[in-house]
């Protein structure tokens, strides 16, 4: 079936719980930095552990003989190779939410693909194999694909009945957008991903001295999350001195409470806490951005909102502290019939997003006609 | 995997040859599985075809710190406990450990047990290789804690430091004490193997403790020091660096040994430069 024939606004995309077809992931690898796949694989195995019962896990690698040191990680730690398949495509990097075509489906549950600009989070980051995912997904797919004159990651949130939740910064930004109006932004994807509600936090800008260096200019899966149509994990940190609390979480947070859904209803707010304590970087691969100095103090202050759901298991980020076994508990009553699974994703953290970020949703599908 | 605990432990002669003292390994007082890691001293020494003295008693490598003089520091409670060596004396297990180490003179600091209902669950009934280590023939870098208030610091870190100012070299001289302090942060599990049990299945939901930065190895031109991404792992390794000057210093992630009960002192295991004997 080729786009042109095809109208996006048949289709939609799904809220992250409703039933999936599987999710994918892009493998670490040391083509851009020595060392990084060494020290964040072993979370990529732990990921597939965890989803690969409950649903398909679709892993894209570089080549085969990394598709071949994949497949034998994963028979050798007795993960098995049940539900998972390969896709050879070269990547820059690990950020499948950001760089993969969001899935769409139709009325009749036919699956298309919607690929907007990925452009390194404002050109901060190499990323022209990154941009081809969603091209050479269409491809070992054979769906059809929308390109919208819109540059957009997939740190957004839906709830499944047309409401859309983000931060203005990382999407109404020059770095992405540039002469874009709000307007022309909510049409396109209004058009694209079957939303017809708004919900716009401010954001922060990464560069701000005071906030940054925060690579995604706030993506909406750091703040807050819906666990359903109507209600949002917001995110609640122990430390409500600091500046990012104060210029960032406690703003959105008074714009959830004035925020409604698509009906108009008011949202259920549900405090998340974070963890204790910081922790600080442990890796010696330096995957900075170019041109930017590393933040003299090393320790960050992780999250527990970039989680993954999954059929039937929901991967939280985990990060050895104090507070995970609530996290855990918290997630799970949100989500009574799935098992809750930590992740340890410090080692993701240390470049910048969490379980979210390095995940991608495909939905159940029927099949288009040959 | 602890080869520090199972030994074997390399002894040489004047002559520089290398010999294995192949002290009895009982899981650390019968707490875990222990028959094949028990017989990996016999194993190397036939391995290496080199000789295997089997001293009488039970003793692991972490529990064991010397200075190359002939002072031996460890704590009672690892080696002079009935869950390792019952019926024998403090005398008795000095009398053997003289005669298969080299030594002549002992500091011995109190350790604590592992089952200790405050303080516990620590399986090795705290070994030396936490708490204090030898840098040069009279310094010792010895655990501290910024938290004053805590058990472990009360009972344990302060005990110790009381006994080390007491303590001297095998010539008499007093001891350098230099602290090193620990991780920031208690270590809470994130896997769901080992001494951490099931993350979200556990009844209980409990700190492995504070880390140490303790139990690094030296190597030759090299020193491996346990990391955790914590707030202090680069006050520690700068300290540690200053004592060993000629030596690079490598943090190395140690986050899920750790939840396992150890560092990279123990699951390291030095090999002396010695000569194999013919």
């Amino acid at each position: 079936m080729k786009e042109d024939k095809l109208n996006p606004e048949d289709f939609h995309m799904i809220a992250e719980w409703e039933e999936h077809e599987g999710t994918w992931l892009q493998w670490p690898h040391d083509d851009q930095w020595p060392g990084y796949q060494l020290e964040q694989e072993k979370t990529w195995l732990l990921m597939v552990d965890a989803l690969h019962e409950h649903e398909n896990v679709h892993i894209i690698v570089q080549d085969e003989r990394r598709r071949e040191h994949v497949e034998q990680q994963l028979k050798f730690f007795a993960i098995g190779l049940e539900n998972i398949d390969f896709h050879i495509i070269r990547t820059n990097d690990v950020w499948v939410c950001d760089d993969a075509p969001a899935f769409v489906v139709n009325k009749e549950g036919k699956l298309a693909l919607v690929n907007w600009r990925f452009n390194g989070w404002g050109n901060r980051y190499e990323h022209e194999m990154d941009n081809l995912v969603p091209l050479r997904i269409a491809k070992e797919l054979s769906l059809p694909i929308f390109t919208p004159q819109l540059t957009m990651e997939g740190g957004f949130e839906l709830n499944g009945k047309g409401t859309l939740l983000v931060t203005r910064t990382s999407i109404i930004n020059p770095n992405r957008n540039s002469g874009k109006s709000q307007e022309d932004i909510e049409e396109s994807i209004k058009k694209y991903l079957g939303v017809k509600h708004f919900i716009w936090l401010t954001g922060m800008s990464g560069y701000d001295p005071e906030l940054g260096p925060e690579g995604t200019d706030c993506h909406v899966d750091l703040e807050a999350r819906f666990v359903n149509a109507t209600t949002v994990l917001y995110s609640w940190p122990e430390d409500r001195t600091s500046a990012w609390f104060r210029r960032v979480t406690r703003v959105h947070i008074e714009e959830l409470k004035k925020a409604t859904t698509e009906s108009g209803k008011p949202l259920t707010l549900v405090p998340m806490p974070g963890p204790k304590h910081p922790f600080s970087r442990i890796s010696k691969v330096d995957t900075g951005q170019a041109g930017t100095e590393l933040p003299e103090s090393k320790e960050m202050l992780g999250g527990y909102l970039d989680w993954h759901v999954a059929n039937g298991v929901v991967l939280v980020p985990i990060y050895g502290d104090v507070n995970d076994e609530r996290a855990l508990k918290i997630v799970g009553e949100h989500f009574p019939h799935r098992d809750v699974v930590g992740i340890d994703c410090r080692g993701i953290w240390e470049n910048g997003g969490g379980i979210h970020c390095v995940t991608k949703t495909q939905p159940v599908s029927v099949p288009w006609a040959s | 995997m602890w080869a520090r605990d199972d030994g074997p432990i390399f002894v040489v002669n004047r002559e520089g040859r290398l010999a294995i003292t192949n002290w009895r390994f009982n899981g650390w007082g019968g707490r875990y599985e222990h028959e094949m890691d028990n017989q990996v001293p016999s194993r190397v020494g036939k391995g290496l075809s080199i000789p295997v003295f089997s001293p009488p008693m039970v003793m692991e490598g972490g529990a064991v710190e010397v200075n190359g003089k002939g002072t031996f520091m460890s704590t009672r409670t690892s080696i002079i406990n009935p869950n390792r060596n019952p019926g024998k004396s403090q005398e008795d297990i000095e009398k053997i450990i003289k005669q298969y180490l080299g030594i002549k003179h002992f500091i011995w600091l109190t350790g604590m047990s592992g089952d200790d209902p405050e303080l516990g669950p620590e399986d090795t009934d705290c070994h030396i290789d936490g708490s204090a280590r030898f840098v040069d023939e009279s310094t010792v870098l010895y655990l501290w804690s910024d938290d004053e208030t805590s058990s472990v610091f009360r009972r344990v870190l302060k005990v110790h430091y009381d006994e080390l100012r007491s303590a001297t070299t095998e010539s008499g001289k007093p001891l350098t004490l230099i602290p090193l302090p620990a991780p920031k942060y208690l270590i809470y599990p994130t896997t769901r193997i080992g001494a951490g049990g099931s993350l979200t299945k556990a009844a209980e939901f409990t700190d492995i403790g504070i880390g140490t930065y303790c139990n690094y190895l030296v190597a030759n031109g090299v020193v491996l020091v346990p990391i955790y991404g914590d707030a202090n792992d680069d006050r520690a390794l700068k300290i540690i660096g200053e004592q060993f000057p000629g030596r690079d210093v490598i943090g190395i992630d140690v986050r899920v040994i750790a939840e396992n009960g150890g560092m990279i002192h123990c699951v390291t295991q030095q090999q002396p430069g010695g000569k194999i004997a013919k």
